[in-house]
């Protein structure tokens, strides 16, 4: 370990400032450039600011000095343009290695003057030198001319050979790091980082570690290149730096969003030396922060644990280093996480795509850019038609692949040249550029040319073993250096791997080459086991499909971390020609292979049947092939081919029921309204069709008959005569018929823009937050009431909202959010939206906002129309009234004066309620009557991991209850039915209900997972619990008690009053747990949203909610019983907590602290055994999730904390080790 | 039941309809005021704040011509105070009910 890493685990570090605004300073002439040894030379000199360590080596060093005696402990080399590429514009490339030892030996010098000076003043300072390495001047994957998009003006092989030549100078003249810095373009920087590792094998014992630094140009949070910062970090990993960070264009606040997703995907040190604010030419460094005001930021990120290494850019001078010294003195450096190895695939495009193993999620390679998979594409590739060629990319990404494959393997075809062309060319389109690419060839030149045009991390596919160990390990390693993962096909030296053994066989002998000889990842490694063509006619051929999916099964065990993929049209190759027959059988094979663990495919997206679309007679004849079920299988399915047409795909789905009901007599407006007042979709495309027919455009058929019938709902949903649930059945009517029009629309060239809405509505859940069944139910009751809505899903960044907002010309703003750190993200984004001069209506909603806070933290940032909106069904009403010229003032008045009300109240102080000392409170503690007596000693300590529970055990669990109300319907469960207003709809909506219960048991649709433990603890200082976790370590939770003075019981409670406490020589217990419905969830709602039927998809996460709650029900339950706990209570007993002992979810209110929840992860290891994690604003992922402590005593009750004073506050901050601004921040709501 | 009703006696003392809550409490059995003692206790605010709300929404119910008695009060008041979702009582649990009664009125 390098001593400047040993030194990031002390410290946070220091950086120097600028460079070329300190050299400004000194108003340098011509003559000052040249010196004498270039007084002669043939160009102009001034501005080469690198050649100053040779001709004005004094500035430099002085310039460096000044920086090292105000607090750096790193400076830069100057050589920014020190490349042959940057050089070459003043003609001086030759003496490129020259300028980089001499300015490295220039730094260093200045350290040993300064180390010197403080030794003999009796201090000790550390001081190094970081080779700084600029971007040069051209961008790899951006064309400079907008009419030529594949032109590019410097190579990848160009970069590293100009890189390559100044890490040597760096290096050469005493360099202690390299800073690769300023980074604009990933791959300029993927050259200098494969320049870096050549040396390093060239060289091993001259190897320094590498630092890495990135640039966001704008507020659109991306590199100049488009790269998101996790998109850049998943590009440039595979360097395993010492640091990576951000520099240069933003100022401190600015640069805050991106230094925080940084620090949170990188597990490595993290650096962050922005600009000295914005440029003001009036200022005398030209930016227009002061070293208080830049360090006054910076501190807070270190405050909050940010940072590992700082320092200043552009603007920043000697006391702007003095002053962010001084302050980040003493702060205690970021912890680097340690992130496994194997949970996470990270790929990149313009965007990040992480495949986490625990979530089960399914990846889409689109197939159709393959010359050999695709006659049309290959045709266009032929005929030079590259700008048709890349539309077919284009659809593939629409229609939902998450990777494109991209192969040039033809005969007639430049491989080499038509892939980099290709890429270039996709590169210039961001809609296709946002997504990773899988470089397909079976020559290394091929893949190698398509690696040097990634700016993303791609996928190479593929290697083999075919040409045995020695070229594989050569493949791999070179694979390595690109940051690529890599498809390892199953074949060896003996060929092409068909059984099921050899395929484990061989895969697994890949796999111990690839991790412990080339050192690869597991989870980059991807291997396609071969699927091959099954009903061939051969016999031997006939277990192929199921041999595939039991080697993926396998491939899961044998090979951990690994990925498995394959080309899924393989396997009906001997149907070609009957797409019926083909599409059931990539279906049903699919649906087998994706159940045992298949990871990804190669697919035509755009062109998967549903699974439980297919013609259940021809699914079965298909799954007797695929799973090989009967000898005569492929006798029969090629006999049913051949009776079958060959239509689209909704020839194999089953036959529409076929309702004879007399609204089908009624005319054709009214037969429209019909449907969509019943949700009926079943003729919807037909009658849709027919009224194309009757109206002459499909856009007026959507301003007529459509939006008649959805006004007509509208209605009924506005006079209570309609509810929710039927409101968003309606909807999926509507988007289907909405959808049958599109492709007409589009041809017509009468495209959106011409359709009247009501207005524009972008909305979304907040950064940080994973909830959206509410917001799902606005969106689709807006759309109903014709307004155009954007939803932008959950976890969306504040910048991608406004950006969206702007683009499509919002007329409102809608956010959403169901746990309290979501609170803050809305107060940061209505104070962006302020800033950036947005003046439309910002709409509030989600179960964790109120009117109160809204009235009192966001509004006031906000000064236009900011409403609250409690109610789904009371959100049209609101953007109507917005929107009323009539309406509008009365009804913004109304609101600023009850939110000025509020807010009044606010000022005037709060509850009378008294506050007890926490000491009192303390004496006032719960203390159970039975003592601690009766614990019992659990069956094991330790975590143990639940893979298999069965839907069908824990449904009985379900509390139905909860459900409704997330239709609005209020009630408890079954009086429900009874209510005279809603009674009948909560029975319909029961039954759908039910219904997709029972599909979802049936087949498996969601997994439910748990993993939970027994850990000894007591109780400690008050109101903590200490653990043992199961490696020995002791780990403590932080609760707090109650402090408002009561009037009746005079006991102050806390969550630590149920433990024993530790001196009391009781050996105690506690449980904790987290279960989760699985990413299933999402993937099975995900189906019913490509077919535009809303209303199951918000079933279906309403339901997957259910079940993770009734999941940690029924393992609370078990848990009971193994600590001995006898109880005879039915399954209603239980949801109304009638069970002795409690499990308490943190963050609510009995320990409201959210961030409680990272610790009882770790202690769990909940994302790799439940494949559980935590966003940055500790809600679980997937959403469908619930997590908790178990307290087994037999008097532990629910209660509120309620609020607390800044006694209790400061105790906890204490306690927890954390600020007390951190505190406040974490426990707002009790304050 | 002395016990339980003498806070609240207390408490009640200078509110404008002094002697209507003193009537309307000492008439509720030992069971209601226990609960009732339990949702001050439970929330973040004081007896009195409970109480004053308790005379504000007799003050308001006067002005619509109407009557609303204390245990249909007390339950519009704690639906007041979850609809809020203010956990720390930053606001009187008065002027939460004052906003609620002028956005939705009472039935």
């Amino acid at each position: 370990m390098s001593r400047i890493e040993e030194l990031m685990k002390e410290k946070i570090l220091v950086l120097d400032g600028a460079m070329g605004s300190m050299i400004q300073q000194y108003r340098l002439k011509e003559e000052d450039y040249r010196g004498d040894r270039f007084k002669n030379f043939p160009k102009d000199l001034k501005g080469n600011n690198d050649l100053l360590v040779l001709t004005r080596p004094d500035i430099i060093k002085e310039i460096h000095l000044q920086y090292l005696r105000n607090g750096a402990d790193l400076i830069e080399t100057n050589t920014f343009n020190g490349t042959t590429i940057a050089q070459k514009d003043y003609g001086l490339e030759e003496i490129v290695f020259e300028i980089n030892e001499q300015a490295a030996r220039l730094a260093k010098e200045a350290c040993l003057q300064v180390m010197e000076e403080a030794l003999l003043r009796g201090e000790k300072r550390e001081c190094f030198v970081a080779g700084a390495v600029g971007p040069t001047n051209k961008t790899a994957s951006l064309s400079p001319d907008v009419n030529r998009p594949e032109y590019r003006a410097v190579t990848f092989d160009e970069l590293r050979d100009a890189y390559r030549q100044q890490i040597e100078g760096l290096i050469a003249g005493g360099s202690d790091v390299l800073l690769f810095e300023t980074t604009f373009d990933t791959l300029n920087l993927k050259a200098a980082i494969f320049a870096y590792t050549e040396f390093n094998e060239a060289n091993p014992t001259k190897r320094i570690p590498l630092m890495l630094s990135a640039t966001i140009t704008d507020q659109s949070g991306r590199t100049l290149s488009g790269q998101t910062i996790e998109a850049f970090w998943a590009s440039v990993a595979h360097a395993k730096p010492l640091s990576v960070g951000l520099n240069c264009a933003l100022g401190a606040k600015d640069m805050r969003p991106y230094l925080l997703a940084l620090s949170k995907v990188a597990d490595c040190a993290v650096s962050c030396y922005p600009n000295a604010g914005l440029p003001n030419p009036l200022a005398p460094t030209g930016y227009d922060e002061t070293p208080e005001m830049l360090s006054s930021t910076l501190r807070s990120f270190a405050e909050e644990g940010l940072l590992n290494v700082v320092g200043g850019c552009c603007g920043t001078t000697p006391a702007h280093i003095a002053a962010i010294a001084d302050t980040v003195q003493g702060q205690k450096p970021r912890a680097i996480p340690i992130l496994s190895q194997d949970e996470v695939l990270s790929l990149s495009g313009l965007e990040p795509l992480y495949h986490r193993r625990a979530e089960n999620s399914f990846l889409i390679i689109g197939e159709r850019t393959n010359v050999m998979g695709s006659p049309r594409f290959a045709d266009l590739i032929k005929r030079d038609q590259f700008d048709e060629a890349l539309r077919i990319a284009k659809q593939q990404v629409e229609n939902g692949a998450n990777i494109i494959d991209i192969c040039f393997d033809e005969a007639l075809i430049d491989g080499e040249g038509s892939m980099t062309r290709f890429l270039n060319l996709l590169a210039s389109d961001p809609d296709i550029s946002r997504i990773p690419f899988m470089i397909d060839s079976s020559k290394w030149s091929i893949l190698e040319a398509g690696l040097k045009c990634l700016q993303g991390k791609g996928i190479v596919n593929s290697i083999s073993l075919k040409e045995g160990e020695a070229a594989f390990i050569q493949a791999g390693t070179r694979i390595q250096k690109y940051g690529a993962a890599v498809v390892v096909m199953a074949f060896d030296e003996n060929g092409q791997a068909a059984t099921f053994e050899d395929k484990v066989r061989i895969c697994e002998r890949s796999f111990r080459i690839l991790t412990e000889v080339c050192g690869f990842k597991p989870s980059d490694i991807i291997f396609d086991a071969n699927v091959l063509t099954v009903a061939t006619g051969m016999e031997e051929h006939n277990s192929y499909g199921l041999d595939f999916i039991r080697a993926v099964a396998e491939i899961k065990i044998r090979c951990p971390g690994a990925r498995t993929s394959g080309g899924i049209s393989n396997v009906s190759f001997s149907f070609r020609g009957n797409n019926v027959v083909r599409e059931a059988m990539h279906s049903v094979f699919l649906y087998h292979a994706i159940r045992a663990g298949l990871d990804m495919g190669i697919v035509n997206a755009g062109m998967i049947t549903v699974y439980d679309d297919i013609d259940p007679d021809l699914r079965e004849k298909v799954t007797d092939v695929i799973l090989n079920r009967r000898p005569d299988a492929a006798e029969i399915l090629t006999e049913t081919a051949r009776n079958l047409k060959d239509n689209s795909s909704q020839g194999a789905r089953s036959d529409a029921v076929n309702q004879k009901n007399a609204w089908r007599a009624l005319s054709l407006e009214k037969r429209i309204e019909h449907a969509l007042v019943h949700g009926i979709t079943d003729f919807i495309e037909a009658d849709t069709e027919e009224a194309r027919v009757k109206y002459g455009k499909p856009l007026h058929v959507i301003e007529g008959p459509l939006m008649d019938g959805m006004k007509v709902v509208g209605e009924l949903f506005g006079a209570g005569k309609m509810f929710l649930p039927q409101v968003v059945k309606s909807a999926r009517s509507m988007k289907k018929a909405v959808a049958y029009l599109t492709p007409f629309m589009d041809a017509e060239k009468s495209a959106t823009g011409a359709l009247q809405t009501q207005g524009t509505f972008v909305i979304a859940t907040v950064k940080g937050d994973v909830h959206d069944i509410g917001k799902n139910i606005v969106s689709v009751v807006l759309s109903c009431n014709g307004y155009r809505v954007i939803d932008l899903g959950v976890m969306v960044s504040c910048e991608k909202i406004l950006e969206t907002a702007r683009s499509e010309n919002a007329d409102f703003v809608g956010l959403s959010g169901l746990i309290t750190p979501s609170l803050d993200e809305m107060i940061s984004i209505a104070k962006e939206m302020n800033r950036q001069g947005f003046d439309v209506p910002l709409l509030i909603g989600g179960a964790t906002t109120s009117p109160a806070h809204t009235a009192i933290k966001i509004a006031g940032h906000y000064p236009h129309p900011l409403v609250q909106v409690g109610d789904a069904s009371l959100v049209v009403e609101v953007c109507t009234k917005l929107k009323s010229p009539t309406l509008r003032e009365a009804f913004v008045s109304d609101l600023k004066s009850s939110q000025q009300a509020l807010r009044e109240s606010f000022e005037r102080g709060k509850t009378s309620a008294k506050f007890l000392t926490l000491e009192d409170s303390r004496a006032r503690r719960f203390q159970p009557k039975s003592g601690f007596e009766t614990i019992q000693r659990p069956p094991f300590f330790g975590i143990k991991v639940l893979d298999s529970i069965s839907l069908k055990e824990v449904s009985e669990y379900i509390d139905w209850s909860p459900f409704f109300w997330s239709w609005e319907l209020k009630g408890k469960y079954p009086a429900i039915f009874e209510h005279p207003r809603h009674g009948e709809q909560a029975k319909k909506l029961f039954q759908d209900a039910q219904d997709l219960l029972r599909t979802i048991i049936e087949n498996d649709h969601f997994k439910l997972r748990a993993v939970y433990g027994y850990f000894k603890a007591a109780s400690v200082d008050g109101e903590d619990i200490e653990i043992e976790s199961p490696d020995g370590k002791p780990m403590r939770f932080h609760f707090l008690r109650q402090q408002k003075e009561k009037v009746g019981e005079q006991t102050y409670y806390s969550l630590a009053d149920y433990i024993a406490p530790l001196h009391s020589g009781k050996n105690d217990v506690i449980g904790a747990f987290c279960v989760t419905a699985g990413g299933s969830v999402e993937d099975f709602a995900r189906r019913f949203e490509k077919e535009h039927d809303d209303y199951s998809a918000i079933l279906i996460k309403a339901l997957g909610d259910r079940f993770a709650e009734a999941t940690a029900e029924w393992l609370h339950a078990k848990a009971r019983k193994e600590m001995g706990v006898v109880e005879n209570f039915t399954c209603q007993d239980l949801i109304d907590e009638k069970y002795q002992g409690i499990r308490p979810a943190l963050g609510y209110p009995a320990c409201p602290d959210h961030s409680e929840k990272i610790k009882l992860f770790e202690l769990l290891e909940a994302q790799k055994n439940a494949g559980v994690s935590l966003t940055s604003s500790y809600a679980m992922l997937p959403a469908s999730s619930v997590s908790g402590l178990m307290f087994f005593h037999p008097e532990a009750r629910y209660f509120n904390v309620g609020p607390i004073n800044d006694e209790q506050l400061r105790s906890y901050a204490g306690r927890k080790g954390i600020s007390e601004l951190q505190a406040r921040n974490l426990l707002a709501p009790n304050l | 039941m002395e016990k339980l009703i003498e806070p609240i006696l207390q408490e009640i003392i200078g509110l404008t309809h002094e002697g209507t809550l003193r009537n309307e409490f000492q008439a509720m059995t030992g069971e209601w005021l226990t609960g009732f003692i339990r949702e001050v206790d439970q929330s973040p605010h004081s007896l009195k704040d409970w109480l004053i709300a308790h005379d504000s929404f007799l003050s308001w119910i006067k002005t619509q011509g109407r009557s609303i008695s204390l245990q249909r009060r007390q339950e519009y008041l704690c639906c007041c105070l979850e609809g809020m979702k203010d956990p720390a009582g930053s606001l009187p649990l008065e002027s939460i009910l004052i906003y609620f009664l002028g956005q939705n009125g009472v039935e």
